[in-house]
């Protein structure tokens, strides 16, 4: 089974930079005790 | 109607020559068109227009006044390009739902603006359709996303226009154009046939020339009253809160100068200045790129199965980044933006409205986006966001009006953010300001 989804699988570089970018900057966010913090409401009424 | 006189109408104004019938709906959207016309070769603002002997409305409140939109609305019978390749011959058979308020209300839609494919960007050099030219020096970018919507704005061709923000898409180009633009609550403004980015992040709302056009426009695409009668130009005991944190680290000398002016200004005028500390920020940009980047490539995975070439390298990469995360770290970053929503409630207990620099620098040459600015390393299309991502991530509303120009005459923008559905007050802040400081009156040369 793919661990990622779509069908095509090359990331171009500039993906690759924006995905280290983003694994940079998570170090932090899992650095955070969020206890019993629930998710944010992700939709909104119209 | 001259040229001149387009450049300095207000919507405000455009509607009462409307509705006094000083001058006719057919001829002010000829006049306008025809600004398009010449302008748009080399600008770049609109990627369609619409020939107004089609479509001219008279319908009250808005009399036929000519606005646009961002392509990435849909309009009934127009393509909604986003921008792309990806979507051509993408022909909507309905009205976005903010569209077709303004319809309704009278407004005559004379194009689609140009924007940074698909919204995920900030400079609007949009490989497809061109780059949407600052009004101030075309050798710079407009800003982005919508890039093309407020250089239309700010060179009157059209008096108002409809942007999407996820991280700061109508603040900036707002900023960097020297008009307003204002991202309201999340979920104030309906997004549907709005072509989504992150639908946990994206906000439409207006961009126009003063404040009062920007609550002209909030009023109809929401259907709720009560912004216009908002500016009441008294700020009096208004309480500002005035980061001690990251919004007002690593400005610009002018972008320094013209906040700390502002700052003074809102003080005079009876506000009541309080420091503050912003929660959040050290982790607000993990937030928003964990969140913005797997709802994005979710959107477009099955055009990039099929299309992927048809995209520009710089969307294309940020797209695809997306699929290689981790659900965990997007369910631990909207638990961590519910957190940071929570506390910034608990904030705005202390202050009615958090004032920061829009951006950090003013519109950067187009050849120099992707460079350092300044002593580096940050780019200066990375600083471009830095002070307005935050407010989607936590979705408050958030407006950007002009606060000054740099010896180089390029704009500069203050943002004032509020408390949720609080509009009413950013709006009354902003537009005290704006009077005060008579900075919208000025308009870029061409």
């Amino acid at each position: 089974m793919p661990n990622e989804s779509g069908d095509h699988t090359e990331l171009t570089p500039e993906a690759l930079d924006v995905l280290q970018d983003i694994q940079d900057e998570t170090k932090r966010l899992r650095q955070i005790d969020l206890a019993e913090t629930p998710p944010a409401a992700v939709f909104h009424a119209d | 109607m001259t040229d001149a006189d387009i450049k300095k109408l207000t919507l405000a104004d455009a509607v009462q020559l409307l509705a006094s019938q000083k001058i006719s709906p057919p001829e002010l959207a000829a006049a306008v068109v025809s600004r398009i016309d010449r302008l748009n070769p080399e600008m770049r603002a609109f990627i369609t227009v619409i020939p107004p002997e089609n479509s001219v409305q008279h319908a009250p409140p808005l009399h036929g006044v000519p606005l646009s939109v961002k392509d990435l609305y849909d309009l009934k019978g127009v393509p909604t390009t986003a921008g792309s390749k990806v979507f051509a011959g993408r022909t909507p058979k309905e009205d976005a739902t903010a569209v077709k308020n303004l319809k309704d209300a009278g407004a005559l839609i004379v194009g689609k603006t140009n924007l940074h494919e698909f919204a995920f960007g900030v400079t609007t050099i949009n490989p497809h359709y061109g780059v949407a030219r600052n009004p101030w020096d075309p050798a710079r970018i407009s800003g982005g996303s919508s890039g093309g919507s407020a250089s239309a704005v700010s060179l009157g061709m059209g008096f108002g226009s409809l942007g999407t923000d996820t991280g700061g898409s109508i603040r900036i180009p707002a900023a960097l154009c020297g008009i307003v633009g204002l991202k309201p609550t999340y979920g104030r403004v309906s997004l549907r046939g709005v072509v989504p980015l992150s639908w946990s992040l994206d906000h439409a709302g207006p961009m126009t020339r003063t404040v009062q056009d920007a609550a002209i426009v909030i009023e109809i695409i929401t259907g709720h009253s009560g912004y216009t009668g908002a500016l009441t130009g008294n700020i009096s005991g208004v309480r500002v809160g005035i980061p001690n944190n990251y919004f007002y680290e690593r400005l610009a000398l002018p972008v320094e100068k013209a906040i700390d002016q502002a700052i003074r200004s809102l003080e005079k005028l009876g506000a009541k200045i309080i420091r503050i500390d912003v929660p959040g920020i050290a982790i607000h940009r993990a937030i928003w790129l964990q969140i913005a980047s797997p709802e994005a490539y979710s959107y477009h995975e099955r055009y990039l199965n099929k299309h992927a070439p048809l995209y520009g390298a710089d969307v294309r990469g940020r797209l695809e980044a997306g699929r290689a995360l981790l659900s965990i770290d997007y369910v631990r970053a909207q638990r961590a933006r519910t957190r940071v929503k929570e506390e910034c409630r608990r904030l705005l207990e202390q202050v009615d409205v958090i004032v920061t620099p829009t951006t950090p620098i003013a519109a950067p040459r187009i050849e120099d986006v992707n460079k350092p600015w300044g002593t580096g390393p940050e780019t200066a299309a990375a600083a471009l966001t830095r002070f307005t991502r935050f407010f989607n991530v936590v979705g408050l509303p958030a407006i950007s009006i002009p606060c000054g120009f740099t010896t180089e005459d390029l704009p500069m923008g203050m943002q004032i953010a509020g408390k949720p559905f609080d509009e009413f007050t950013v709006l009354r802040v902003a537009h005290a300001y704006e009077q005060a400081a008579g900075w919208t009156e000025r308009r870029p040369a061409i």
